[in-house]
């Protein structure tokens, strides 16, 4: 036996396993058994036998054996929870009022998590499908000067061949080139043209860091050649009506490209977006020094680098590039020069950079995130208070279960069924909502997104949003089977009088709760509109109605401006005419001029947006002059030698008396002078400050054409657009208005507090339709009392406001709580705009009214019948 | 209730309780089964059997005494209920009608 129990003790350590102990002690001895009779059998030897031990052991691992947990299995948990489930589903069907209230605001709770979810998992991936994007860092660079302190996304195109050639850890590098609109023809012959938005242009390493999914054409030598362009499919798509597109030729601008391949679509969610790729960045060679070069940014640069790489050491390593590169220009301008490296997905997100492409905002997400998950919140609590508060009628129910042996567990279990059950119709419901709601209204527009509940082709959104619903179950279903499942059996029996659950307090805390959430999603929303109203609305310096902007698309129209201008102000509604290269509002406001001006230590660099613009500047744009004088009118000497400043400038450069002062250009050799102050414009959105500013008049007119109308606009317009025509046939007429152009700048704004309103609308909703629900319970449970208290003289009113007192009390003390709390949202919102409106304190009172009003007319309508009803008649209520 | 059936191993098993006396237990039957039906039985099936029919009540059990051959383990010892043997009986008289359907050997 000894011997043997080596084999004994590891054939039964299986066996207990999985074995039930009750079974264990007669398998064994049989086990033991059997062996000791296959030895003394004589038919096998003790090796065999001991196999054969281990063999039958094993054999034991089978259900009749493991799921054997008890002798006898006569309690058949499944039959309950089938049991469950029935209940639940009368539960529903006898509360039918109470039961839709719960499933519209689970259903909308759930929907609010499916959409954010979606939102999320959009953002968070951006630009994830590069499979290298973990080595793949954008080089940006912080630029300080006098003046000026600059944190730009881009870098001198010089600097990439500089990088690759020094640093061994960097393995590819390219660079990268926005073109905004240009005009493309599909080809030569054609006369049809079109203006694209999504122009790039790239070096041939592109395609080395990048991951696009080619459809035709060969990835290695795309983009080798300098006239060769890369189609997205859909470009291709629009431009030839086909993929088949090698080696076909494409007119961009004035240039004739033949395109080497084509590729997949870019995703959505990638920070670079385009459907042109033009292969080759040309030199530049307009710099005196090739170290004034380094210091002028003007392309995205991406840094493909070998695993091990320490953006530490970079920073530490480019200290030699510095002195070798920038430091000739650096110690002239005083400037500094940090670099900047970005890893690739956390661009979309992270990056605070300017002169960037558009992208996204974190805090947004966090607050999209935040109040969703209150909404959620909210929905949860209806169902509690609902269920807890019904409590009362079910105490039987759960006495009764009690004494025919049901535990707490199995209580608890009973409710979490009844929660999960409503959810899993909420979920139902919720499905058909946000693909309503994706597919058939503006949401996507709103949100600049292009969303969709695509089941088929992501089968884990239905998961993830299955286990969103379970998770809303499972929290609306916490509290009321803790409460309800306490409910004493024997107390409820013997006592005829219905018990009433003594949770009344809780309930009220959750009622405050949801009262505090949906006023303070209220009253913020409502401040951040101010704060939009105030911006839109504030006296910015010039005149923004009525400016038509006209693009001057090439040099053929530029030498025709005068007697463009002549002509169209023939029109008595055409009030006068400018141009200017850039257009307030639009102006790129991180391109900033080094510049020589002259201060108290004599000539320095100095940092300065400048305004090139041609005649009667000022006048069109209604900029008011504060000293000096405007520029002459016609070409009489003014024209780059001298220079308007605004006060933002004056101040920063300390001049006391700034007429006459000098100012330069880096590269100019003769000195100008200031010959007029103007007061400060907001060329900018209010999220900035005004900057110092130069306004220059240059002798070729070029940009865009800026036209003050009046009166009759339309005619106006066509006046203009007949005269174009007849002269820039080859270009689409276009034009916009400068005030729709700058409001524009506003949009991210705008959009987030329509969301936010959409979704402070669903906090009032979903809130109203718990106090809908409490209160006509309320209201019912209360008849017999109303029914004395009519007997007794009281009024109608009284009965009302008997029954409203609490919840005004309570939105009261809510109020309280979340005043303070958006208040400082909103202060700590506002610190993104320069610009910031005073708190509107009126608003809180007003949003209290309201909520007040809103709650008495629920709690009126909810308890009207009970308060209206014949004492005689609910004096026999029971 | 519908009709209790019994599978063929089931039934075995069960006659074998039967004849076995006191001495009814999952190696004794199996042991049997080898040596008086010359075939090879798996223990844990001999086992999972008994369970079930227990479960169906044609069995009941009972801890019986430990033996050295065994380790000192003790042996749950089966007896066939009534009920088991009322299902035996019918069973075999369901078996034996029909075998008096089946037409005899005849010769000539």
């Amino acid at each position: 036996m000894s011997k043997n129990s080596r084999t004994y003790r590891l054939a039964f350590w299986f066996l207990r396993c999985f074995c039930p102990p009750h079974l264990l002690e007669e398998i064994e001895g049989d086990l033991i058994q059997r062996y000791e009779h296959d030895l003394k059998s004589g038919n096998y030897k003790v090796r065999r036998a001991k196999r054969r031990l281990v063999w039958n052991t094993i054999r034991f691992f089978r259900p009749g054996i493991i799921l054997r947990g008890k002798k006898s299995r006569k309690i058949n948990s499944f039959d309950m929870f089938i049991n469950h489930i029935v209940f639940a589903w009368r539960i529903f069907k006898k509360e039918k009022f109470h039961s839709l209230l719960n499933v519209s605001g689970l259903a909308l709770g759930i929907s609010v998590g499916i959409i954010l979810v979606l939102i999320l998992r959009y953002d968070l991936t951006y630009d994830q499908q590069h499979i290298n994007h973990n080595r793949i860092y954008r080089l940006g660079a912080r630029q300080q000067m006098q003046g000026d302190d600059f944190h730009g996304a881009i870098t001198a195109r010089e600097l990439a061949p500089v990088l690759q050639a020094e640093f061994s850890q960097i393995e590819k590098v390219t660079r990268l080139e926005v073109w905004g609109r240009t005009l493309v023809t599909p080809s030569v012959s054609e006369t049809k043209s079109f203006y694209e938005e999504e122009i790039i242009r790239a070096d041939s390493t592109y395609f080395d860091i990048f991951t696009h999914k080619f459809l035709a054409g060969d990835k290695a030598s795309c983009l080798t050649d300098l006239n060769s362009v890369v189609l997205t499919n859909s470009a291709s798509q629009k431009y030839f009506g086909t993929t088949d597109v090698i080696g076909k030729t494409i007119l961009i601008e004035n240039t004739i490209y033949s395109i080497t391949a084509v590729i997949e679509d870019v995703p959505e969610n990638s920070h670079v977006k385009f459907k042109i790729l033009l292969a080759g960045l040309p030199d530049r060679d307009w710099f005196d020094t090739p170290s004034e070069s380094f210091w002028n940014p003007d392309v995205y640069t991406y840094l493909l680098v070998k695993q091990g790489f320490n953006p530490k050491e970079f920073a530490v390593a480019f200290q030699t590039i510095y002195h070798k590169y920038f430091k000739e220009t650096g110690d002239r301008i005083e400037g500094k020069y940090t670099p900047i490296l970005e890893p690739l997905a956390a661009i979309h997100l992270y990056s605070t950079l300017k002169a960037d492409l558009p992208q996204g905002n974190i805090m947004y997400l966090y607050t999209l995130a935040g109040v969703g998950m209150f909404i959620i919140l909210l929905a949860c609590i209806n169902y509690m208070n609902l269920a807890t508060a019904k409590s009362s009628g079910r105490s039987m129910e759960i006495a009764i279960k009690k004494t025919l042996g049901s535990g707490n567990k199995n209580l608890m279990g009973a409710f979490f069924i009844e929660s999960i059950l409503l959810s899993l119709i909420s979920f139902i419901l919720a499905l058909f909502l946000v693909a309503f709601i994706l597919k058939f209204t503006s949401f996507n527009l709103l949100i600049g997104k292009n969303l969709a509940l695509d089941i088929i082709n992501q089968p884990e959104l239905l998961i993830v949003a299955f286990g969103i619903s379970i998770g809303v179950g499972c929290l609306a279903g916490s509290y009321p089977a803790l409460v309800l499942s306490r409910i004493p059996a024997m107390k409820t029996l013997r006592v005829t009088q219905v018990s009433y659950f003594s949770g009344t307090n809780t309930r009220r805390i959750l009622i405050g709760v949801q009262f505090i959430v949906s006023i303070f999603v209220v009253t913020s929303t409502l401040f951040m509109q101010d704060q939009i109203d105030f911006v839109r609305s504030r006296n910015l310096g010039f005149e923004k109605e009525n400016v038509l902007v006209i693009p001057i698309q090439d040099t053929v129209i530029q030498k025709q401006i005068t007697p463009i201008r002549n002509e169209i102000l023939k029109n008595p509604n055409i009030l006068s005419v400018t141009t200017s290269q850039n257009v307030i509002g639009m102006t790129n406001t991180h391109e900033k001029w080094g510049m020589w001006a002259e201060s108290k230590e004599g000539m320095k660099v100095n940092g300065f947006t400048v305004f090139f613009v041609g005649e009667n500047y000022l006048q069109t744009m209604g900029i008011e002059l504060k000293e000096g004088r405007d520029f002459r009118v016609g070409e009489q000497g003014d024209l780059l030698k001298s220079f308007l400043a605004n006060e933002a400038a004056v101040k920063a450069m300390g001049w006391d008396d700034p007429i006459g002062k000098k100012v330069r250009f880096y590269q100019a050799t003769e000195d100008a002078h200031v010959i007029g102050v103007v007061k400060d414009f907001n060329f900018a959105s209010l999220h900035s400050n005004v900057e110092p500013t130069l306004i220059c008049k240059i002798p070729q007119e070029h940009g865009f054409l800026q036209v003050r109308v009046t009166g009759n606009v339309s005619e106006a317009i066509q006046s203009i657009q007949n005269q174009w025509e007849s002269i820039d046939s080859p270009h689409p007429f276009e034009y916009h208005f400068l005030d729709k152009r700058f409001d524009e700048q506003y949009k991210s704004d705008v959009t987030q507090i329509k969301l936010l309103n959409a979704l402070s609308y669903l906090c009032i909703f979903i809130s109203a339709l718990g106090l809908i629900g409490l209160s006509s319970f309320h209201a019912l449970r209360r008849t017999k009392e109303f029914g004395i208290r009519k007997v007794l003289g009281a009024r109608m009113s009284h009965l009302i406001s008997l029954l409203s007192k609490e919840a005004i009390i309570l939105m009261i003390v809510a109020s309280l709580i979340a005043a303070p709390a958006s208040i400082a949202t909103v202060i700590w919102w506002k610190e993104g705009f320069a610009f910031r409106s005073s708190i509107n304190y009126l608003t809180i009172v007003f949003v209290l009214i309201g909520a007040v009003g809103l709650v008495y007319s629920v709690v009126f309508f909810q308890s009207y019948n009970a308060a209206r009803a014949n004492p005689v008649d609910s004096l026999k209520h029971e | 209730m519908a009709k209790e059936f019994l599978g063929e191993f089931e039934e075995l098993v069960l006659t074998l309780v039967a004849a076995l006396k006191d001495d009814a237990y999952g190696a004794a039957i199996a042991e049997e089964i080898e040596t008086r039906m010359k075939r090879d039985v798996n223990l844990s099936a001999v086992h999972v059997t008994l369970y079930r029919l227990e479960d169906k009540g044609f069995l009941k059990s009972g801890m019986g005494g430990g033996t050295n051959e065994r380790g000192g383990r003790r042996k749950r010892i089966y007896t066939i209920t009534n009920a088991g043997v009322a299902v035996l009986k019918a069973m075999k008289e369901a078996r034996v009608d029909l075998w008096k359907l089946v037409p005899q050997l005849k010769i000539g």
